[in-house]
């Protein structure tokens, strides 16, 4: 059922009745935008680095057709196997055929693979899929919920209703109202050890892709990304195609970037992973497969986002890294929060997203809410124009319900 | 039940139609607050309103009326297209008070006069002055936006045109941004009243006034968008009051939730409830600079014990 104006806006209505989320939303955003803010302030290079990024960006964007060859090329170079999937179905298919059945999978946090249904999918098809990433082990719990921020995916899930999913779904009794995060971080814990060590498929997402190196970028604090992509036999990185830039000190950039802009500097890990295990220790001779992956998979996803090349308006989305900082200082998400989105986006970026790979029908109805009131535009490290972007898609939205009445 | 979106888009196409601006409001309200001061018709220079400040009483109770349609059952939003129209065309208008009428057409004197002490010369276009359309944009309904900008512009034309001083900021927004890649403008140039007052401060006689304290509340559209900050602040500085600037103020300013008036009554009104609160724990006494802001923080103020003024109406009381 696609979802219309009216459903939006009673979502969003119904979330302002609910006084306790309208409280947890106001917290936690004015405490990721300070630390921005801090971060920015304390590390002032990072704004120059922005700067950078967005040229970097823009340029790999306008040239994408032929890094995106360099790319793949890149990866069987290095000894990984490459993979193009024009939309969700083919890429489900792709990855499903990698992992086979009746396996362990462990995953990383991944914007991509909820855009395309992976861990459902994959489920469907007899394998055991865990959610390394904590905020999104969170969501695999909660009925129904999807991420509603790009790093902060259960920025809108207060810890009780955390408690009480993990005791349910996870069977975790020693766990109570009062117990604090670490507790539930310390059983998180332990479940997920003994998942990683028996996992035979470790499925990441990428911050960036260079194509020069054919390398992967994921940037993290957790180290889940780190355990997932070294432990597993098998590593399958899922990325889009509009994550791909020219080297790798670009991609690494890409990656301070987004965790600057997200509050979390210096980012605990930056992982750089170019091909699978090797070593070279015995004559100076490589072999394959020393302590971490023996295959390396790299899919890329089109899902309609070379289609958005062709409009000069939307084309600038896909200069956009997920920080989500758009969202954090933008008036309708901080008032709506998590009623304004649909799949994996939300926000003032989540528009322009829903819009390239689900279309009008999706982004439409949701672009009503935008106020035009410019904080995305003014926050945004790559200055995106976002508000150009939004007010195209209620124009094409708005001249598709009103038919011949208005054109 | 929230609106059919058809049915508030439908209903502003239809006013626009019949009377050439979104409410459906006539003539004689939005020309007069020109009455008695002379003003030639016409000019190279011009003041611009849109029509935007005399309608801000309407909008407030077109915004209460699509409100309560907001909160009703199924059945009622077939009907709300005719309804809304009559009331608002009749017997609506006729409710609105003298005293907000008069004042937001004092609005309008104030600033008149803010420009001659500033010895700007300009005329207006009475009841030929056009409404900018900025709605339609700003509702996505591009088509007829555009045709309607190159009717305006064709109008300012006529009457010989080459310098228009707007008087809010989404006119300022759609003439400076907007209308440039639909229309040739040619060399009509736009500029904002604030502007033109900084421009000619030291001519303005502005003397100190009574020490109270005001917080401000800086437009979206004029701040962020038309990077109109400072000029608004120095003018206020030579009052001498006591300006308590808002954390979210400036570049950072947030927004009144004016702009979703007519896509949600509801959540606009939440939006300027947010927004006003935010406000009055800085001062009781608001100084915005938009029609728009004014109407929602209005709406949304209502059971808040605060004062919102226009930035004209305070500055006319230094200017004695
Ligand atoms: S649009 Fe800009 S601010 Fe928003 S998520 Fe993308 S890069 Fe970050």
């Amino acid at each position: 059922m696609p979802t219309t104006y009216r459903d939006v806006v009673s979502r969003a209505l119904r979330f302002r009745e609910d006084p306790k989320a309208v409280e947890l939303l106001n917290k936690v955003v004015s405490s990721v935008s300070s630390r921005v803010y801090r971060v920015l302030e304390s590390y002032p290079y990072l704004e120059y680095l922005a700067k950078e990024v967005s040229e970097v960006k823009r340029y790999s964007i306008a040239n994408l057709d032929r890094l995106l060859k360099q790319a793949m090329e890149s990866v069987e170079r290095v000894g990984g196997r490459a993979y193009l999937a024009k939309d969700s179905e083919e890429a489900r298919r792709i990855v499903g055929e990698i992992v086979g059945e009746g396996q362990i999978v462990i995953k990383s946090k991944s914007m991509i693979t909820e855009e395309i249904g992976l861990r459902e999918y994959l489920e469907e098809r007899g394998n055991e899929v865990w959610e390394t990433d904590l905020g999104m082990l969170i969501l695999q719990y909660l009925e129904g919920e999807r991420p509603t921020h790009p790093v902060i995916p259960v920025l809108h899930v207060s810890k009780e209703r955390i408690i009480r999913a993990f005791k349910s779904r996870l069977g975790l009794k020693d766990l109570d109202e009062g117990s604090p995060p670490e507790k539930i971080v310390e059983l998180a814990r332990r479940i997920l050890r003994e998942k990683f060590i028996k996992a035979t498929i470790g499925i990441t997402g990428a911050n960036a892709f260079a194509a020069d190196s054919g390398a992967v970028v994921i940037v993290e604090n957790e180290s889940n990304a780190r355990l997932t992509s070294a432990l597993p036999p098998k590593h399958i990185a899922v990325t889009s195609i509009d994550k791909i830039v020219p080297t790798l000190g670009d991609a690494v950039k890409v990656a301070f970037v987004q965790a600057a802009y997200t509050g979390l500097y210096p980012p605990t890990y930056i992982n750089i992973i170019a091909g699978p295990s090797s070593t070279a220790d015995i004559e100076y001779e490589r072999v394959v497969g020393a302590h971490g992956p023996r295959e390396y998979h790299v899919v890329f996803i089109d899902n309609g986002r070379v289609g958005a090349l062709d409009d000069p308006v939307m084309m600038d989305m896909m200069r956009c890294i997920r920080c989500g900082r758009c969202l954090i200082e933008c008036p309708a998400y901080q008032s709506f929060g998590p009623s304004w989105g649909s799949g994996p986006y939300s926000g003032p970026m989540g528009v322009g997203w829903i819009y390239i790979t689900r279309g009008i029908d999706e982004a439409g109805p949701l672009s009503m809410l935008c106020m035009h009131a410019g904080n995305c535009v003014e926050v945004c490290p790559l200055s995106i124009d976002l508000p150009s972007i939004i007010q195209r898609i209620k124009s094409m939205y708005v001249s598709r319900i009103m038919g011949s009445e208005e054109s | 039940m929230p609106l059919e979106l058809k049915d508030v888009v439908s209903l502003i196409a239809r006013n626009m139609e019949s009377k050439g601006n979104p409410l459906g409001v006539d003539v004689d309200t939005c020309v007069s607050w020109a009455s008695g001061l002379d003003l030639d018709k016409g000019g190279e220079t011009i003041l611009y309103t849109s029509c935007m400040y005399q309608m801000v009483p309407y909008i407030v109770r077109f915004t209460e009326l699509l409100e309560k349609f907001e909160g009703a059952g199924g059945g009622l939003l077939l009907k709300i297209g005719k309804a809304v129209s009559s009331v608002v065309d009749a017997d609506h208008i006729a409710r609105v008070p003298k005293d907000e009428r008069d004042r937001f057409n004092g609005v309008l004197r104030g600033i008149a006069k803010l420009l001659k002490l500033a010895g700007v010369d300009f005329g207006y276009l009475y009841e030929d002055e056009p409404y900018s359309g900025s709605l339609l944009y700003e509702l996505g309904l591009e088509g007829l936006f555009s045709r309607h900008a190159r009717r305006v512009v064709d109008t300012f034309r006529r009457f010989g045109v080459r310098r228009i001083i707007v008087v809010d900021p989404h006119t300022y927004y759609v003439l400076g941004k907007i209308y440039p890649r639909y229309v040739d403008m040619g060399d009509l140039e736009v500029i904002h009243y604030i502007d033109m007052l900084h421009r000619y401060i030291d001519r303005i006689p502005l003397k100190g006034i009574q020490g109270e304290r005001y917080t401000i509340h800086d437009p979206c559209l004029l701040a962020r968008f038309m990077k109109i900050i400072d000029p608004q602040r120095e003018l206020l500085d030579r009052l001498n009051i006591d300006l308590v600037e808002p954390q979210r103020s400036r570049i950072k300013t947030r927004c009144c939730g004016g702009p979703l008036e007519s896509v949600s009554p509801k959540l606009s009104k939440t939006l300027g409830r947010v927004r006003a609160s935010e406000l009055a724990s800085y001062s009781r006494k608001i100084i915005a600079m938009c029609p728009i802001c004014i109407s929602n923080l209005v709406r949304g103020g209502r059971d808040l014990d605060i004062e919102i003024y226009d930035l004209s109406e305070i500055l006319v009381r230094g200017a004695g």
